[in-house]
């Protein structure tokens, strides 16, 4: 499985570019709902958002360069950690004064989907090469007889 | 005397049910993590047998791959933001 490029990585990577990008527009969003404490929690919400999806590439293509044995493993372990660590943080967070626990968590799984749809979108055309634009397909010159 | 016994009791009832409004949470929490694990169990069972048979589309295989358990996953993330909307 070596020849085969970490598309993960570049999916992950794709992934980051389209948080950055909705990050701000997040945050003024949550910030005019919920206040300052709504922009700082949506802020954190799509940090966290975007460290799991970088985890979650960097656990799958680690475990495919090995064997797809291991790549099943490290899913299916890497999700019981993803998922507790994100349990845990948003439980830690809870406690802290400028946190508005609903806006983080909500923030979570609409930027979750939402990143998940836009990427979606992105392959849907180029499939095997995540994150590139296919363009147009020229037109096919007439061959001469 | 017997309104403000039955005033204690409803207090103490919704006490009660305020700690078991969370002890549901949790449990319901824990019921919305199986259901996305089942289908990543799937997708990557899947996956591992569809590159097997075809190690060429290892590529194309392995981006579904991605795309599907972080879908599966978004369930899960849906039920804990249930627990700490309903919970909390």
């Amino acid at each position: 499985m070596d020849q085969v490029p970490a598309v993960e990585r570049q999916i992950a990577r794709d992934l980051a570019r389209h948080a950055l990008l909705a990050s701000p527009v997040v945050v003024v969003v949550a910030g005019l709902i919920r206040g300052a404490d709504g922009a700082w929690s949506a802020a954190i919400a799509m940090a966290i958002v975007l460290g799991n999806f970088l985890a979650a590439a960097a656990l799958q293509s680690w475990g495919a360069s090995i064997s797809p044995g291991v790549a099943g493993g490290a899913v299916l372990g890497g999700y019981i950690i993803r998922i507790a660590v994100m349990f845990g943080s948003a439980f830690a967070l809870r406690e802290v004064g400028f946190i508005d626990i609903e806006a983080l968590v909500i923030t979570m799984a609409i930027a979750h989907l939402a990143l998940l749809f836009w990427e979606l979108h992105s392959v849907r055309l180029s499939f095997a090469e995540p994150g590139l634009r296919v363009r147009r397909p020229s037109p096919v010159p007439a061959v001469k007889e | 005397m017997s309104l403000m016994h039955a005033v204690i009791v409803i207090a103490e009832v919704t006490g009660e049910l305020s700690n078991l409004n969370k002890g549901l949470a949790a449990v319901g929490y824990g019921l919305a993590a199986i259901g996305p694990g089942a289908g990543i169990g799937i997708v990557v069972g899947n996956a591992v047998q569809a590159m097997a048979r075809q190690p060429e589309s290892a590529g194309m295989v392995r981006t579904t791959m991605f795309l599907g358990i972080a879908f599966a996953e978004a369930l899960a993330l849906i039920g804990f933001v249930l627990v700490f909307l309903t919970g909390s």
